[in-house]
């Protein structure tokens, strides 16, 4: 297990766009953990405020805020905690949720699966953005609702997925010689079926978070978020709101976009990325054709040489190097 | 000789990012007028390939494809452009493929898709069309083909479905038709019913056919000559019958016996062993020696050239079947 | 498709919305006993006593004195006459009306970008998928991991920051007036043109990019497909093959998209509307929410489902006359 896991990192960081997605989110991951380290300022801190808007400078990187005077750049370093925890916890839990009901409602399948899909349906129509409004407004704002609401509306195109694979994996030999051999349903389930799955899974909580990432930004825009967090979301809704369109001060509203393309992007290209490894199919044509641009006409003439009849009857030469 | 097909050293290769895929390595090909050969292999022998390089309808990339010579009804197919070849297309030469249910377009009804024969090579109106459709249809033994005219594929059974690609590639009565598999998809019992059509629309209208399978039922009951392809490479070329009751390489052999009933001498249903290996690590030598029983250190290490047995026959090995030793 | 499975599939959006509205019924009464609180919470400066009787009148006003079941049936009957119930707005407005008043101009912002995004989306697609690894190809590609990452909503301020402010193109914030004063001459109709440039363009660059990279990868999907090959050996030319046979297999993963934005069309703008400061739907529910409005948001949630599922509903009609693979009652997605 452990050794299919390490080969597992090491074929995504073997992939250019994975390799590029986990160093992203790598420096993400350390500059939310170190925060307090790597910020020059503690932005929570109301004695550690300077001039309000202050343009960017030695002290001051990406200058202060115009309301409060907190330094940005340390903002911006402290926002990436909320991004990355709200998106990866979202991206998990859907994980989480989404296969078991895409497994109960496939495996276990009649009753079960026409209610799982009938809960799908309700929810696709249901609005997001407002209820998730209502609902911050009946529970309070806090980061804890909005990875709720997310996850118990996020499942439902994971599960839809897992539960066509699951209708696959039911009727293939392995299953039905388990089914024979007497396993119970909960074995089966999770110990047959499930490893199965598992590259979706790994899959869609990469792209989820990314997804989500984006929507919390919206949230916190909106000021459906933990009021008294520092987020991308929220210090995009204060710069507007602010006067830095007004002021014409860019800084204010390009470093927490800038923060939340990265964190996306990244999530975005691990995701992709993954799913060019299950997927071979996908990643034809763009790589094909580099190949053929790569491809000069000496050496293509020289293995339809090799072809030639001529070349039969004489012993093999070690000409089977094929360029890796 | 005045060949309708003639095919010369034909390779085709396909880049890709694990190595070059060396699909068809060298072939030749003859067709005369109104004969039916059959090009023999197991499925990834480079057979469909080759079908598809001779319509000149492998796209580059992902294909690169290179022959000598590759005339056609005396007109040089390697110099044809692209507008030239769309005449050729459907008009001369036309193609019948495996899975009727994939080779249809599935959002258009089966007689559409026929009278666009039609209505691509002659000057019809789209109503003399649809009433030379239905002629077609009813040609290949469809019932009630004015109803199944509005049928689309999916409402078809698969019998049916590979009659209307019979119907579609016989339409404007072309010199050659390669066909791809034609009965694989279907049962036993209508894939002699459709082959007879095949047969019957072939004689009558004198067409050439190339008959591409892995099922030598088939070519038994349809091929004049027959081209086995391994690998990439033709290993044995013979008539019909001399390569039935005489086959010379072990990979013939194990073919024939593969099929139970048609070998009287044995009535083992034996099989070749191991599987065709990956088109991206070729063996050295003889590309079959890893399943030959008859290999020798000589097959390991050189590849046999493809000699002539005798005026009609070739074989690519270095110790053929059946008594006396060649070369 | 068969008149069966239209009336079934009419059928199920019934069941599927009249669950939808006891949700939604519920919703205000999560976590009180009494949805008088939810209309009118406690304000600091108020004596217990006070509230009790606005709490008393609020109940009487709404008809929460009755049990729960009683006063969902009531919902249910005040629906079923389309009425979506009272705004506590001043001068108690009805929320049906509210929302027509509203959805005009969102649709203006909403429809407009689709529009842009399906027409050039597809032709953008289509292209780039027919000359696959071409240039327009690869910036297809590189577009859509830009604008997928990129919100619009950062975009929009981007241009309000650019081309409202600094460069002065187009207003950045819209006209308080704009709705009040609109009369149909072309004065207003320019003003409103106007005042909707810069929240379509931020939103109509996604939307575009999103319909391309779809039909692109629809397109190179179905161009494997072995029915493409079989049209090219008819002797057919790129052209035709493309037209005929490609683009119409193609549209059907689209017309799903496109239901799905249609299904958004009204609830989807409320962070562009509220940059802007657009009068739309958006910003209808935004302002129920910070005034507590219960009756107008749970009607606005009722309106969005409704439509979302009409949307639904049509899309997978049209989808069974486009697709002839799908069968009597086959429920497909």
């Amino acid at each position: 297990m452990k050794k299919q896991s390490n080969n597992f990192f090491l074929r995504l960081w073997r992939h250019p766009k994975g390799r590029t997605g986990i160093i992203i989110a790598m420096l993400l991951v350390f500059c939310a953990v170190f925060a307090a380290y790597l910020a020059p300022y503690d932005p929570y801190d109301v004695t550690q405020r300077a001039e309000k808007g202050l343009s960017p400078s030695w002290s001051h990187p990406l200058g202060t805020t115009i309301t409060t005077g907190q330094d940005i750049f340390s903002m911006l370093i402290y926002g990436t905690r909320v991004s990355l925890i709200v998106g990866l916890v979202t991206g998990i839990c859907t994980a989480f949720l989404g296969a078991l009901m895409g497994l109960l409602a496939g495996y276990v399948g009649g009753f079960v699966d026409s209610l799982i899909m009938r809960i799908v349906d309700i929810m696709l129509v249901i609005p997001t953005l407002p209820l998730t409004i209502v609902l911050t407004n009946i529970f309070g704002k806090s980061y804890f609702m909005i990875i709720f609401i997310f996850t118990v509306f996020g499942w439902t195109g994971l599960a839809r997925v897992i539960r066509s694979q699951v209708l696959v994996l039911k009727n293939s030999n392995y299953v039905k010689a388990a089914e024979l051999a007497g396993a119970s349903r909960w074995h089966i389930m999770f110990r047959h079926i499930l490893p199965g799955v598992t590259h979706l899974l790994i899959m869609s909580t990469a792209l989820t978070s990314a997804g989500i990432m984006v929507a919390e930004a919206g949230l916190s825009f909106l000021g459906l978020g933990d009021p008294t967090a520092i987020s991308w979301g929220k210090m995009l809704a204060d710069a507007q709101s602010g006067g830095a369109l007004l002021f014409g001060h860019w800084w204010w509203i390009i470093a927490p976009g800038i923060g939340i393309f990265l964190s996306v992007f990244s999530f975005m290209r691990i995701g992709l990325a993954l799913e060019e490894m299950f997927n071979p199919r996908m990643k034809q044509g763009a790589g094909v054709r580099k190949l053929f641009k790569s491809l000069n006409n000496t050496y293509i003439q020289g293995i339809f040489d090799e072809m030639n009849e001529d070349a039969a009857g004489k012993p093999a030469d070690g000409k089977e190097a094929a360029k890796a | 000789m005045n060949e309708l097909l003639n095919v010369q050293n034909l390779k085709v290769i396909f880049p890709t990012e694990r190595g070059i895929v060396r699909a068809v390595e060298g072939i030749d090909l003859c067709v005369h007028p109104g004969e039916c050969i059959a090009i023999v292999g197991e499925s990834g022998c480079g057979k469909s390939v080759t079908s598809l390089a001779i319509m000149k309808l492998l796209s580059s990339p992902p294909a690169l494809m290179h022959a000598d010579e590759m005339t056609f009804d005396g007109k040089n197919l390697l110099q044809m452009s692209e507008k030239q070849m769309l005449d050729l297309r459907g008009k001369d030469m036309s193609m019948i493929f495996q899975d009727a249910l994939t080779a249809l377009n599935p959002v258009m009804c089966v007689g559409r898709q026929l009278d666009e024969m039609f209505l691509r090579h002659t000057k019809m109106t789209r109503t003399e069309a649809k009433a030379a459709s239905i002629k077609a249809l009813r040609l290949v033994g469809v019932p009630a083909p004015e109803k199944r005219y509005h049928d689309y594929p999916h409402q078809l059974s698969g019998g049916m479905r590979q009659r209307v690609l019979i119907a579609m590639a016989f339409a404007i009565k072309p010199k050659l038709i390669i066909a791809d598999e034609p009965t694989t998809a279907l049962d036993v019992t209508i894939q002699a019913q459709v082959l007879d059509i095949l047969q019957k629309l072939q004689r009558e209208n004198g067409t050439a056919l190339i008959l591409i399978t892995h099922d030598l039922s088939v070519v038994a009951h349809m091929a004049d000559r027959v081209y086995v392809m391994y690998c990439g490479k033709i290993v044995e070329h013979a008539p019909l019958r001399d390569l039935f009751t005489d086959p010379k390489h072990p990979y013939t052999q194990g073919l024939l016996s593969s099929v139970p009933h048609l070998t009287a001498s044995s009535n083992r249903f034996v099989q070749i062993p191991d599987n065709v290996p990956s088109p991206l690590k070729k063996p050295s030598g003889c590309y079959f020696h890893t399943r030959c029983s008859h290999c020798t250190p000589e097959c390991t290490q050189c590849m046999p050239r493809l000699t002539d047995v005798d005026d009609h026959r070739q074989l690519r090995c270095h110790h053929p079947l059946g008594g006396e030793h060649h070369g | 498709m068969g008149k069966g499975y239209v009336i079934k599939r009419i059928l199920y959006t019934i069941f599927i919305f009249f669950i939808v509205i006891t949700l939604n019924f519920f919703i205000p009464r999560i976590g009180v006993e009494d949805p008088a609180e939810r209309y009118y919470p406690a304000q600091g400066n108020m004596t217990d006593i006070e509230y009790d009787i606005i709490k008393q009148l609020t109940r009487e006003q709404y008809g929460f004195d009755v049990s729960t079941f009683q006063q969902y049936l009531r919902y249910l009957n005040q629906l079923l006459h389309g009425d979506l119930g009272t705004s506590l707005q001043a001068g108690s407005p009805k929320v049906i009306d509210l929302i027509a008043e509203r959805v005009p101009w969102t649709l203006v912002l909403s429809a407009s970008t689709m529009l842009i995004g399906v027409v050039f989306g597809i032709l953008i697609g289509a292209y780039a998928a027919w000359r696959r690894g071409g240039w327009l190809d690869n910036a297809v590609l590189s577009a859509s991991t830009i604008t997928t990452a990129l919100p619009g909503f950062f975009l929009a301020l981007l241009f309000s920051l650019y081309m409202g402010f600094e460069w002065e193109w187009f207003p950045a914030y819209t006209d308080p007036n704009l709705v009040s004063s609109f009369d149909w001459s072309w004065e207003a109709i320019s003003n409103v043109l106007q005042n909707a440039a810069l929240p379509i363009l931020a939103t109509a660059i996604g939307s575009i990019v999103g319909y391309a990279q779809s039909t692109r990868n629809s397109v190179i999907s179905v161009a494997d497909e072995d029915f493409i090959t079989t049209a090219r050996a008819k002797g057919l030319s790129n052209n035709t093959v493309l037209y005929k046979h490609v683009l119409r297999n193609a549209m059907l993963p689209i017309v799903t998209s496109l239901g799905m934005s249609i299904s958004g069309l009204i609830g989807g703008s409320v962070v562009i509307e509220q940059i802007f400061n657009w009068n739309g739907m958006g910003t209808l529910f935004l302002n129920a929410n910070n005034t507590n409005d219960y009756p107008l948001m749970m009607g606005i949630m009722i309106f969005l489902s409704g439509f979302a599922l009409l949307a639904n509903l049509v899309t997978d009609l049209c989808y069974s006359l486009l697709d002839p693979r799908v069968k009597l009652g086959g429920a497909r997605r």
